[in-house]
């Protein structure tokens, strides 16, 4: 049955809401993929927790057998991508498992900008891309300026753009056979040796980790002992299969095939995204290319809403890790706000997932601090220390110098807002354009060198608005450069409060300090006294505010009828208060410890 | 002996619910519906739950009270035939008080004349707000003219009246305090209660204010609009006895110091709440359903006696002059000392006089002094 010559892998690049969800729909019911309706719309929620979750998680590939005009039975494998910066790498990685895309795009929005980078990541990975307009169907689809769109961007030809319609299937046998006669079958290399690509990994209850991969090289079995090659672990495989979308056990994978591995692997991290598999008594010389072990980008504070909750929070922690590579945690202890942990993320999107997660998932309040990149600091004693803590920066007159670090970030924008994203980096974020390049008839690609803690900060926020939400932008890891930076102090009604603390360069210490100590004004409530804020840097004062007292807090009314329901309100605002935290008696909230994050959101 | 040691006292309070308006006001959170389609029905359902009470059948009724909703928005015959429900089941019936609550639009001499003839004796009217502008985006449907007119015209038929004013509703201002104030000095009222608003989650405020499409005037405002109409007040001979109610000598509200005072009170109707003894209870809160069972609750509850103390705090310390520790020790004698000592140093509250009460401090920050109760665990 295995013939490599009728397997197509491929992924689906499309903005949120274009129909990727009911284009596979479509394709599964054609392809009579999933006979159960129930098992698909089991399928499809998968798919739409992706939404719900804020486009972080992936679903499962698909397989789907497709009898094509030619009169072969195809294989075909559909691999999903996330859609964000923050796992820009794990969309790389994804696209390298597969030879061709389908490029979706809705007819009546038109080419949406995030789908350009992926669209440029695809090129990157040698895929063939199969254009395809969607919802042609509605009134108001303009499939004319949606096609030369579609030509600017990958300069093909008219004829070569799909339209479909996938809500009323139009269009769908006309997809599939386009992916079986352009998208090229998996090139098999003259090489015997088992080679896999990681291209997912998730933690299942019962299984451990099951492992996403795409075989390039010799094949896998059960009972075969593999390595990861990054790390060297090795395992026993236990179990490979399909996914139909459901895991279905096979026998073997083969070179081109797309399907899973068990092998009582313990947590994802241990499976890493873009790592290579092979057989421990037989390896591959050299892993597939484009593995990176990759770092956490920013790093927060993270505390139980309710000081006594510290060993809750740890083991939500230690059960996200099963299933969350990037994430990274250790033991943290500050004054203000007791017993937490200080945690890895790759960006802020995947702080506000795992944040959410643990509220939703594990029912648990947390407090975040504001994120901040990693700092080098070189003491004059010699030695260099690494801060992920800004309450932990060492004190002034021991430094010797500080490295900050800077990332190679490229923009994608059209023309016409060349202008304002050169400001925006170079004005406002320290950074240095040192390249543009054009991309498609309307487009340019500015390249620029940046210092990362400029790009976490409300940036992608005035990317958007600066450009009408027409800007992308991607980012990596370059290297530490020296750099002013100097620490600010928060003070609260006379008392520091070191999970307020922040890192900043000299020339926005004075600005920076402003805006956060009129923020802290807004979102920490008034009490029945004054409450002066204060922000100090190289030991004086460089900014503050005062939150007037409160003149009444009162409960208006209370009759016969209201009684238990009037206490049990107040009981409730008393449960809400225990989310704040006490200093020096101020009762500081949750949003307060993120101020430094909401500074820039009303510049608009 | 304390009457608690016995389930029935003999004085009951009287509230009936009549949860009818012409049209929902943005910020209100009592249970009423728009339109009364379905009057005849409830006011079925309101004889057989009368009819019905062991309590009202051995008791001796000191006051009634008909609250809302809109009781001035049904038809008269009803408010009659329920009085009168209430006193052919009652043991005795021969109450001090009896008062209705009218809205300025529903109010007219006829009406006036017919509720004096059957005996209420008391009227409560929803005022608000001296300012068109504020009562048309609080969605009211009365202007301040027709507040004015019904003032006067209740003025002339009752010797008890009470005028209800709320403070901070959006748009309002200084201006639309004084001339709630003038329409006191001119109509010269018994009784004013002043509720600074209340944002409750489930109104069409809450959800206009958190799309920023409606603002209120800010925490400062609203205190000093409180202050000014608290002063104003005095100055008019009035004297602030609870909270939010000020009152002429003699005119406190009978009815409502039965809730403050935590007296037996029987509710009936949707949504009514009682206390008898140690038993508290809410009808439900759902009018279709009290319309099929009138003796649904959405709560029930026989207090410990932690509970029954808090709740007594709760409602008693609302009060101005607090409550008699004399008084507690009768009916709390294991419990007070620990609620003194809880409370003791707070400058929240005050013990003078042989009463515990809040200070002034605690009557601008009432709701974190009640917190401070709620979050007392005396079990
Ligand atoms: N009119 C029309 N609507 C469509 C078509 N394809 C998808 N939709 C609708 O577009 C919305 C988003 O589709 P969905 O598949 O969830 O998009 P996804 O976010 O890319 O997965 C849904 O309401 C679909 O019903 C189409 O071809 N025509
Ligand atoms: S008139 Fe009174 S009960 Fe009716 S909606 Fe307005 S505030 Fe609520
Ligand atoms: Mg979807």
């Amino acid at each position: 049955m295995y013939d490599p010559k009728l397997i197509r892998n491929i992924c689906i690049i499309a903005h949120i809401d274009h129909g990727k969800t009911t284009l596979i729909d479509r394709i599964l019911e054609c392809t009579k993929s999933v006979d159960q309706r129930q098992m698909k719309d089991q399928f499809l929620d998968m798919m739409d927790i992706e939404r719900e979750r804020g486009i972080t998680i992936k679903a499962q590939p698909v397989k789907i057998y497709y009898k094509a005009k030619d009169g072969n039975v195809y294989e075909i494998n559909i691999i999903d991508t996330p859609g964000h910066v923050d796992f820009s790498y794990e969309v790389g990685r994804s696209m390298a498992a597969c030879e061709g895309a389908i490029l979706l795009v809705d007819a009546s929005q038109g080419v949406e900008a995030q789908t350009v980078a992926h669209t440029y990541l695809a090129i990157e990975n040698d895929l063939e891309i199969i254009p395809v307009i969607n919802k042609i169907d509605l009134p108001n689809a303009n499939i004319e300026e949606t096609s030369l769109q579609i030509i600017d961007l990958l300069g093909v030809d008219e004829e070569e753009i799909l339209k479909v319609s996938a809500k009323e299937g139009v269009g769908i046998e006309n997809l599939l056979e386009a992916i079986v006669d352009r998208v090229p079958p998996p090139e098999i290399k003259d090489e015997n040796r088992l080679a896999a690509l990681i291209f997912d990994a998730r933690y299942d209850k019962y299984r451990g980790v099951v492992v996403s991969v795409r075989v390039f090289s010799g094949t896998v079995k059960r009972g075969d002992k593999i390595i990861t090659m990054s790390n060297g672990s090795a395992y026993e495989v236990d179990e490979v299969g399909y996914f139909t979308p459901f895991m279905k056990p096979g026998e073997v994978l083969s070179a081109g095939e797309v399907g899973y591995i068990i092998a009582g692997i313990k947590e994802v991290s241990q499976a890493r995204v873009g790592d290579t598999i092979t057989l421990q008594s037989d390896p591959i010389d050299e892993p597939l290319p484009g593995y990176k072990d990759i770092k956490p980008m920013v790093y927060a504070g993270m505390y139980p809403g309710l000081p006594d909750y510290y060993q809750e929070l740890r083991k939500a922690l230690e059960k996200l890790k099963l299933n969350d590579s990037a994430l990274t945690f250790e033991p943290d202890n500050s004054p203000a706000l007791g017993f937490g942990f200080r945690v890895g993320f790759l960006g802020l999107l995947h702080m506000d997932v795992v944040r959410e997660r643990i509220e939703r998932e594990f029912g648990l309040a947390v407090i975040l601090t504001a994120p901040n990149v990693m700092y080098k600091v070189k003491l004059k004693n010699g030695e260099t220390v690494e801060i992920t803590n800004p309450a932990k920066f060492p004190e002034e007159d021991k430094i010797e110098e500080i490295y900050e670090p800077f990332v190679d970030l490229s923009i994608i924008t059209p023309g016409e807002y060349m202008g304002n994203m050169i400001n925006l980096v170079q004005v406002e974020k320290r950074g240095i354009l040192y390249t543009t390049e054009n991309a498609g008839k309307d487009r340019v690609i500015l390249k620029f060198e940046a210092p990362l803690a400029e790009i976490i900060f409300d940036f992608f926020d005035r990317m958007k608005a600066l450009s009408r939400g027409y800007a992308s932008m991607d980012y990596e890891f370059l290297e530490y450069r020296k750099s002013d930076l100097v620490k600010v102090t928060i003070l609260v009604n006379k008392e520091p409060v070191d999970a307020l603390a922040f890192i900043v360069h000299k020339s926005k210490a004075y600005t920076m300090a402003r805006k956060v100590v009129e923020k802290l004004k807004d979102l920490i409530p008034r009490h029945q006294f004054q409450i002066p804020i204060q922000a100090k840097a190289g030991g004086r004062i460089i900014a503050r505010s005062d939150i007037k007292a409160l003149r009444k807090d009162v409960l208006a009314k209370c009759y016969g009828g209201d009684v238990t329901r009037k206490m049990k309100l107040l009981e409730k605002q008393k449960e809400g208060k225990k989310k704040l935290r006490e200093i020096g008696n101020v009762r500081i909230p949750q949003e307060a410890f993120l101020a430094l994050l909401k500074v820039g959101e009303e510049e608009e | 002996m304390g009457g608690y040691l016995y389930p029935f006292m003999n004085e009951v309070y009287v509230y009936i619910h009549i949860p009818f308006c012409e049209k929902k006001c943005i910020y209100c959170d009592f249970l009423s519906i728009a339109g009364k389609s379905i009057e005849k029905e409830y006011f079925q359902s309101l004889t057989r739950d009368i009819e019905s009470s062991d309590i009202l059948k051995s008791s001796v009724v000191k006051t009634v009270y008909f609250g809302g909703g809109t009781p001035s928005y049904v038809d008269e015959r009803y408010i009659e035939k329920t009085l009168n429900t209430v006193a052919k089941t009652s043991k005795a019936f021969n109450p001090e008080e009896i008062t209705i609550e009218l809205n300025p639009e529903s109010t007219d001499k006829n009406k006036i004349s017919f509720y004096r003839s059957i005996g209420v004796n008391r009227a409560s009217l929803g005022v608000q707000a001296m300012d068109d502008v504020v009562l048309n985006i609080s969605g009211r449907i009365h202007d301040a003219a027709q507040a004015q007119r019904a003032a006067s015209l209740l003025r002339k038929s009752f010797d008890n009246l009470n005028l209800d004013f709320i403070v901070g509703l959006p748009k309002s201002s200084m201006k639309t305090v004084k001339e709630n104030l003038k329409l006191i000095e001119k109509v010269n009222p018994d009784h004013v209660s002043v509720y600074m608003l209340e944002v409750h989650k489930e109104t069409p405020l809450f959800s206009l204010l958190k799309r920023g499409k409606i603002r209120l005037p800010s925490d400062d405002e609203m205190a000093e609009m409180f202050d000014f109409m608290m002063e104003g007040l005095k100055g008019l001979g009035f004297e602030r006895y609870e909270i939010s109610n000020f009152a002429k000598e003699g005119k406190r509200s009978l009815h409502n110091l039965s809730y403050w005072l935590s007296k037996d009170y029987i509710g009936f109707g949707a949504s009514a709440g009682g206390h008898v003894g140690n038993y508290r209870y809410v009808k439900t809160l759902n009018i279709k359903e009290y319309i099929e069972n009138p003796f649904a609750l959405s709560y029930e509850n026989h207090n410990t006696d932690c509970e029954e103390f808090k709740e007594t705090l709760f409602m008693g310390l609302r009060l101005i002059e607090g409550l008699s520790i004399k008084d507690l020790e009768k009916r709390f004698s294991n419990l007070l000392e620990g609620f003194l000592m809880y409370i003791s140093g707070d400058e929240l509250f005050s013990i003078e006089d042989g009463r515990v009460k809040l200070s002034t401090i605690g009557l601008d920050f009432s709701s974190i002094a009640f917190e401070k109760i709620v979050g007392w665990n005396c079990e």
